[in-house]
């Protein structure tokens, strides 16, 4: 142990990590030994848990040829969400998925970032080669994806244009995206407008034998997605889903009555046509927008057609409505028969009173018999009585021009 | 290894102290109570100034970051005003100075916990605002009088100076805890150097009371420092940090040494003649002058034409940003109906600014100048210059004081942090708050009580090194570069190093067998003359004489040796020295040659 000179006073300010860790060696008397285990530790604790980055569930998607060959001016036509890597999310993505998504292909796909990996292409670790096919892809125009992703950012982070959007996502669902459901709904017309059905509806569901009933399972599994998938453009939140095989009354009722007066904020503005923005005529621009216009509104219309066209087949298919009416009618007749056996003698009363009522009707119609024979027999009189008279005035006559 | 480049001295290599900026103890660092892994902290750094505050939090990244208000500003003026039953707190009461002075409160915060009969008389007749009047119902409490109703008849609202700072606070909360979505569990407030204790403690009444959880009231200079040391910088690790708060109100400057992150105030000083008030004043007369030439109006500023100067303060701050932001173009102003019906445009180029600027420059180069010689530093020795506050931000401050005074030296440059100025003192807070908030309750309740107990006290107190501790090695090793003056002394604990300190130092031997005789040392600051190489293409310069120019030198003299440590070396390893000083003041060296089976030897 040597000795220094002495030591002198001097104002420490309070602040920052080297405080607290002179505090632990003075206050919590440390050893520096024990606070380099101290930081050790910490240190471990940090790598044994890594700032995991919580990205919410949006993964990572990569992205088709078809994708990065897009091109930015045709914007209206991308699918917005398979750009921003969310096809598996579409309509379900939250703003924070959506805010993440676009700074994940923003760092993959910045120009700046194209140029850096160009050079470094030299290095070929499986990487690398993403950048080498994208780079291959888009030399010509280089950053075209980057300008499909700041669009569909631009669109999918402002609520009305994303609500525009997601109206006419002709990926539905994020499920699957084949189109044969689509086909045969079209032919059987339930959905005249271009969109998928997460499963083909069966082909027994749309033969004219079904009407006359399949079973729950077949028209759940056939209509519990469609519902599912149109209840998103309600207006007011929760509507009420297809639901269970036992079902009450009020419950399936409730729900035909939501789906036939359905409120939707599904709109058409997104296939407007573009006003001509080099024509400077007023007319031209006047005449688009009406024909936007009328085309949106008639769209809306056709659209409320086919959700109640849908609701139509449904209610037709819907084996519990069958077993609803079936219901109601034993019910009827049991309370019916339930009247009936708890009073035997009454139906006996009842009999009789039939039988009264049978000899009242007997009595009636002999009388009306002996009345219209005795109508018969007074008319053969008058006849009688009426052809003397004209006897006697003949022979009268006779006798007075003799 | 000694630094290839040829400084002697070692900073990279020489091993920070315990807890340096380590990420361990940082705020991101420990997993912390209650937080959520990717949410923000809830905890809020407020720098509540005299004139402008600022407020930052701390990003899920643990970054500090100042964060704007609802109205978008940053800076957040300190001014309270009442019109009718509307109350403005902020940017949007800016605008009642000109009309609604009489009902408008400014400067409260440097008020707080005095005594009216303490008060100035100029502090309490301002033009600008309400007067500052005592107390109708407390005795010896400043208080304003200001109508804070529709109708003129009612009485008038008395509102205490602390009300005043509590509404304030109360609203910075406000935005912070719109930004961050959730209550604010704590929050770490500056104070200036000039407060008292019981400033202090009128200060933490003021933002419990605007339901501040106070975790701690933090001087200036540490939130410096600890914004400082967040960034990256060039600047070593061991260093003297020279910070110029140049605000609204008063010029402060503090000189700390930085010690591996540790904070020792030296110096301080604090002056109200010296504000960016004054630059403000000058570019008024400027323009004013300017006005009256191209209207022949006369302007009979300021207290004459009252409105005119309020236009003048108004507008004054878009140039002045203007002037900041770009070096090239001039900065105009243009104010509707200064006088008598007539507008004014004009500009101002940075030439013209920086004229009318250097009055005021050489003002706060003589006071750092005076500064220094009180801490007996040389400007060379002067590592790292911070600027503070709106001040900071003015073009040309830091080179015409660098040029006036002559910071650091040729082999260690001055450097400055890449810093906003006017965000330094938030983002400190909020950096410090995010560190005391991640103390956890159960291991480290005695720290916490540590920073529980200072609410209540004064600046912390604590032994340091008097002298710096080096070592000399002999024979030299190979890498160093020999001084141009004094001894090849390594210093490895710096002067004003509190203990208890442990640093070491490595090194690539010249030879098998080295000596390290560890030594006190005194920096000091030689002058050597150097010749500049004549250019070329100077023709026409008529003066032939050599240009000669003095050239500073930091260089170390051995005060005392304190003890020699020999170590024949079995290997070809690197030698690594430590020196432990321990809380009692007691030094012990220890040497060691690295890699397997190396010597040792301890003094």
């Amino acid at each position: 142990m040597a000795s220094i000179s002495k030591t002198q006073k001097r104002k420490l300010l309070p602040a920052g990590p080297a405080y607290i860790s002179h505090l632990r060696l003075t206050v919590q008397n440390l050893s520096f030994a024990e606070h380099d285990n101290l930081l050790a530790q910490s240190q471990r604790n940090l790598n044994a848990t890594p700032a995991t980055f919580d990205d919410l569930g949006v993964g990572e998607e990569s992205e088709s040829e078809d994708l990065l060959g897009l091109d930015p001016k045709e914007w209206k036509r991308q699918d917005h969400y398979a750009v921003l890597g969310l096809s598996h999310l579409r309509y379900k993505a939250t703003p924070q998925q959506i805010k993440i998504a676009h700074r994940k292909k923003v760092l993959k796909h910045h120009p700046d970032k194209k140029v850096s990996s160009l050079h470094a292409s030299g290095a070929s670790t499986p990487a690398d080669s993403i950048y080498a096919t994208i780079n291959a892809t888009s030399n010509t125009n280089d950053d075209a994806f980057f300008k499909c992703i700041s669009k569909a950012h631009e669109v999918l982070t402002n609520p009305s244009r994303r609500a525009q959007f997601d109206s006419v996502d002709p990926h539905f669902d994020p499920e699957s995206s084949n189109s044969y459901g689509c086909k045969a709904a079209i032919e059987f017309e339930i959905l005249p407008l271009p969109m998928d059905l997460p499963k083909p509806l069966p082909k027994s569901i749309l033969s004219a034998d079904a009407k006359k009933g399949v079973s729950f399972k077949l028209f759940q599994d056939s209509f519990a997605p469609i519902f599912e998938r149109e209840a998103r453009f309600s207006k007011t939140p929760g509507a009420p889903l297809l639901g269970g095989e036992d079902a009450t009354k009020e419950e399936v009722e409730g729900f035909y009555d939501f789906w036939y007066n359905f409120d939707s904020w599904r709109s058409f503005e997104w296939l407007d046509k573009e006003v001509n923005e080099g024509s400077d005529s007023r007319d031209d621009k006047r005449y688009t927008e009406k024909k936007n216009k009328t085309d949106r509104a008639r769209r809306k219309k056709e659209d409320t057609a086919r959700v109640r066209s849908l609701v139509d087949f449904t209610l037709t298919l819907d084996p519990r409505i069958k077993r609803i009416k079936q219901d109601e009618k034993d019910a009827r007749e049991a309370k019916k028969k339930s009247k009936a056996g708890g009073n035997a003698n009454a139906e006996a009363a009842a009999a009789k009173a039939a039988e009264e009522a049978k000899k009242v009707e007997e009595a009636k119609k002999k009388e009306e018999e002996e009345n219209a024979a005795r109508a018969d027999a007074k008319k053969a009189k008058a006849a009688a009585a009426t052809a003397a008279k004209k006897a006697r005035r003949a022979a009268r006559e006779a006798e007075g021009g003799a | 290894m000694v630094r290839a480049n040829g400084s002697v001295r070692p900073s990279p290599s020489v091993t920070p102290g315990p807890g340096a900026a380590t990420p361990a103890f940082g705020p991101s660092g420990t997993p912390l109570p209650g937080s959520a892994a990717a949410g923000l902290q809830p905890v809020v750094g407020i720098n509540f100034g005299n004139s402008y505050a600022s407020i930052a939090v701390l990003t899920s990244e643990g970054q500090s970051e100042c964060i704007a208000t609802e109205d978008g500003e940053r800076q957040i003026a300190a001014v309270i005003s009442y019109h009718g039953d509307e109350t403005y707190i902020g940017n949007q009461a800016i605008p009642q100075l000109l009309k609604n002075s009489k009902n408008t409160i400014v400067g409260f915060r440097d008020l707080l916990g005095k005594k009216f009969s303490e008060i100035s008389e100029s502090d309490k007749s301002s033009t600008r605002s309400a007067p500052v009047i005592e107390h109708p119902s407390q005795p010896d409490v400043p208080a304003y009088s200001v109508q804070a109703s529709v109708d003129s008849s009612a009485a008038p609202r008395i509102i205490s100076v602390s009300e005043a700072a509590t509404l304030f606070l109360a609203s910075l909360l406000q935005s912070a805890q719109d930004f961050l979505g959730a209550p604010a569990s704590g929050a770490v407030l500056t104070y200036p150097p000039s407060f008292t204790l019981a400033q202090k403690q009128a200060l933490k009444v003021a933002a419990e009371a605007a339901g501040i959880t106070v975790l701690q009231l933090l001087d200036e200079a540490g939130a410096v420092a600890v914004a400082t040391s967040e960034v990256p910088s060039d600047a070593p690790s061991d260093r003297v940090q020279l910070q110029l708060d140049l605000g609204a109100s008063s010029l402060a400057l503090q000189l700390i040494q930085i010690r591996s992150g540790l904070a020792v105030l030296l110096s301080h000083s604090i002056s109200t003649e010296i504000s960016t008030g004054d630059i403000d004043k000058t570019l008024i007369e400027f323009f004013a002058k300017d006005f009256t030439k191209k209207n022949k109006i006369p302007l009979d500023l300021p207290h004459g034409d009252k409105r005119a100067q309020t236009l003048f303060e108004q507008f004054l701050p878009f140039t002045k940003r203007t002037l900041s932001a770009t070096a090239k173009t001039a900065a105009s102003l243009s104010i509707e109906s200064l006088k008598d019906g007539y507008d004014y445009t004009g500009s101002i180029n940075r030439m013209r600014f920086s004229m009318l600027a250097q009055p005021v420059f050489g003002k706060i180069a003589t006071a750092v100048s005076s500064l220094l010689s009180s801490a007996s530093i040389d400007a060379s020795q002067v590592d790292e210059v911070v600027l503070v506050g709106g001040g900071g931000c003015l073009p040309g401050l830091l080179e015409s004081l660098s040029a006036k005074l002559g910071f650091g030296t040729d082999d260690e440059p001055v450097s400055s942090p890449d810093l906003d100025p006017t965000e330094v003192l938030a983002r400190g807070c909020a950096s410090q708050a995010g560190l005391i908030y991640g103390l956890s309750v159960e291991e480290d309740g005695d720290i916490r009580a540590v920073f529980e107990k200072e609410l209540l006290e004064d600046v912390v107190e604590v032994d340091a090194i008097s002298k710096t501790i080096g070592v000399l090695i002999t024979p030299a090793p190979s890498s160093a570069e020999k001084p141009k003056d004094g001894e090849a002394i390594v210093p490895v604990i710096w002067v004003d190093t509190p203990i208890p300190a442990r640093r070491s130092y490595t090194f690539e031997p010249a030879s098998g067998k080295v000596t390290i005789e560890v030594v006190e040392a005194e920096e000091y600051v030689f002058t050597e003359k150097v010749t500049l190489p004549k250019l070329e293409n100077d023709d026409d310069d008529e003066e032939d004489e050599e240009e000669e120019e003095e050239v500073k030198h930091r260089s170390w003299k051995k005060s005392s040796s304190v003890g020699k440590v020999e170590l024949e070396r079995k290997g070809k390893g690197d030698v690594w020295v430590e020196i432990t000083v321990s809380k009692e003041g007691k030094l012990s060296v220890e040497v060691r040659e690295e890699g397997e089976g190396g010597a040792t030897a301890t003094l």
